[in-house]
């Protein structure tokens, strides 16, 4: 007999119709009522259908189909939206799961596993009260970010990509500067042009001088462009911006007044026609007050300063990075999709990420490597996030009966909000506690804007 | 059973039900019905330089190819891409043999 819990209603939102036929047909076999579309237009008509879940083409006929799950999420942020995509593309994968995707398949659907997780996330959804305004989007405000922190980078990725304004990012080693960078050059209005990354300090640039602006060889008989001129269009990323020296950092500070430049030993001027993100690892503000750094440059960049907050300050965010790292390898592995068990993503989250999303994706990468299953287990992680004798120096993960009540509470409060996709009555339930001692703990903890 | 591997993919045809008869049969005999008009059309809109009908065509072809298990034509499409590059003569020729491949592995497993 079949489970009631599962009945209901599928959007299946395909335009081509053999492979509808085929959704809809194991729909009904599975107890399912298919609910077929061949276009967005049709899809935001029938999503006011009492629905369960949504499969989604990504190709269709009258628009983009990350746009149309944004939408459609934006309708009913409960509903657990499925992807499937011919394109095998690690970047639309990701940026379907970011919008608020369940999972993604890629064409020919294993169907077996498209309905065990449609069945799966139903249960779940039933199960965790729907309708409710702590729905995982609802609270991360349409950013895909569960951390305050995630949601104020959001913000300021929005801002940035809106202008051509020189942007400075900094954090710490590892928290994903060039990336984000990236990702304003490829949402920003210079998208079409040029990506291109000096990185101050790589002794393989030589001078840096050069580096940037060029040179105007022997006589200006052979000159040769510097970075800003081959970003021309595009965007410059001067990565380590604190390792630039006084001399260039005032000289970068006229560069980004004037929007010109004059290459060494020419006198010749030429306007800057790129847009110029610098990044850098140490507090910039306070090496500007202590006259370490160019204050005139801080100014100039100061209006666009972007902090990024380090994994540990933004830990609610984990298991949303973990989803992205995980795509990424699946799809360029060319593997089924993995998931990680609910012990394994303890142990992640109990450990402080001195190494940022960079150890973090390497540590992924490793553990998908290890796991035999679709199940990334404790076991399969590196050694020293779950072994206390394998910890080394720097590292903090917190072990029972040597670390304060109040950091094993904050940590078990963290790791259940992850589980949890923020739901504080999840939550409660999960930590045997009343929804109202789920409040007060936030509220201890600072974490009462998660 | 005598069908050159790389035509269909009889891992997801098997995966899909019972192919003898029933609605799974016929979804996969549709789509091998009218896979040459399909092609016939792709070849219209190519002539006719409509790249985003084409594009478009193209693209559900290549879905409908994924998820009926003929890998060759999918294969074909995915590499091809659309406008000139496509090579119809080539494309025709591996739905013949494709359909062909379908019609031998059905007598198959009938038999």
């Amino acid at each position: 007999m079949m489970d009631k819990q599962l009945q209901g209603r599928i959007l299946i939102v395909e335009d081509d119709v053999s492979t509808r036929r085929i959704l809809s047909l194991f729909c009904s076999q599975q107890g399912f009522q298919p609910l077929e579309c061949s276009c967005s237009a049709d899809a935001l008509r029938l999503i006011k259908e009492p629905e369960v879940a949504v499969v989604l083409d990504l190709g269709l006929p009258d628009g983009d189909g990350v746009e149309l799950l944004r939408k459609l999420l934006q309708e009913k942020p409960w509903v657990p939206c499925f992807i499937l995509t011919a394109r095998d593309s690690a970047r639309v994968a990701v940026e379907c799961i970011k919008a608020g995707a369940r999972d993604y398949f890629t064409k020919p659907v294993d169907l077996a596993a498209l309905f065990s997780a449609i069945c799966d996330a139903v249960k779940r959804v039933n199960s965790a009260a729907p309708n409710t305004v702590d729905s995982p989007l609802a609270s991360s405000k349409d950013s895909g970010w569960l951390s305050k922190a995630g949601r104020e980078s959001h913000v300021s990725f929005l801002n940035a990509t809106a202008s051509d304004q020189p942007v400075l990012m900094t954090g710490e080693a590892g928290t994903g500067k060039v990336r984000f960078a990236r990702m304003i050059h490829e949402a920003g209005v210079n998208a079409q042009g040029p990506l291109r990354i000096l990185r101050i300090g790589d002794p393989g640039i030589g001078c840096v001088e050069a580096a940037l602006f060029g040179s105007a060889g022997g006589g200006g008989e052979n000159p040769v462009r510097g970075e800003l001129q081959r970003s021309a269009g595009g965007t410059l990323v001067i990565h380590g911006l604190e390792h630039l020296s006084q001399p260039l950092q005032s000289k970068l500070a006229e560069v980004l007044n004037s929007g010109q430049f004059q290459q060494p030993g020419s006198k010749m001027t030429f306007p800057v026609s790129c847009r110029i993100i610098c990044t850098a690892s140490a507090d910039l503000a306070a090496e500007a007050a202590v006259g370490r750094f160019s204050k005139k440059l801080w100014f100039s960049l100061k209006p666009m300063h972007i902090p990024l907050s380090p994994l540990r300050r933004r830990i609610e965010d984990l298991a949303v990075f973990c989803e992205q790292f995980i795509t990424s390898f699946c799809v360029a592995a060319k593997r089924p999709r993995l998931f990680i068990s609910a012990p394994a993503m303890e142990v992640l989250l109990q450990y402080d990420w001195p190494g940022n999303l960079d150890e973090l994706r390497h540590c992924i990468e490793a553990a998908c490597r290890n796991t035999e299953g679709p199940i990334i287990g404790t076991a399969d992680c590196p050694s020293y996030l779950w072994d206390p004798a394998k910890c080394g120096e720097g590292s903090s993960a917190l072990v029972v009966g040597s670390a304060r009540i109040d950091e094993l509470e904050r940590a078990s409060l963290v790791a259940a909000l992850a589980l949890c996709a923020g739901n504080r009555r999840l939550v409660a339930k999960r930590l045997g506690v009343s929804l109202r001692t789920v409040y007060n703990m936030l509220k201890r903890h600072h974490l009462a804007g998660e | 059973m005598k069908t050159r591997p790389d035509l269909l993919d009889i891992d997801q045809l098997v995966s899909l039900g019972d192919l003898t008869g029933g609605d799974v049969y016929q979804i996969i005999d549709d789509f091998a019905s009218c896979l040459m008009d399909r092609v016939a059309g792709l070849r219209v809109l190519s002539g006719e330089r409509n790249m985003g009908e084409m594009r478009m065509a193209v693209h559900q072809l290549k879905g409908s190819a994924l998820s009926c298990g003929f890998l060759s034509v999918a294969s074909m499409l995915e590499q091809d891409g659309v406008g000139d590059a496509l090579d119809f003569s080539g494309l025709e020729a591996c739905a013949w043999e494709s359909i062909g491949a379908w019609k031998r592995f059905l007598s198959a497993i009938r038999y």
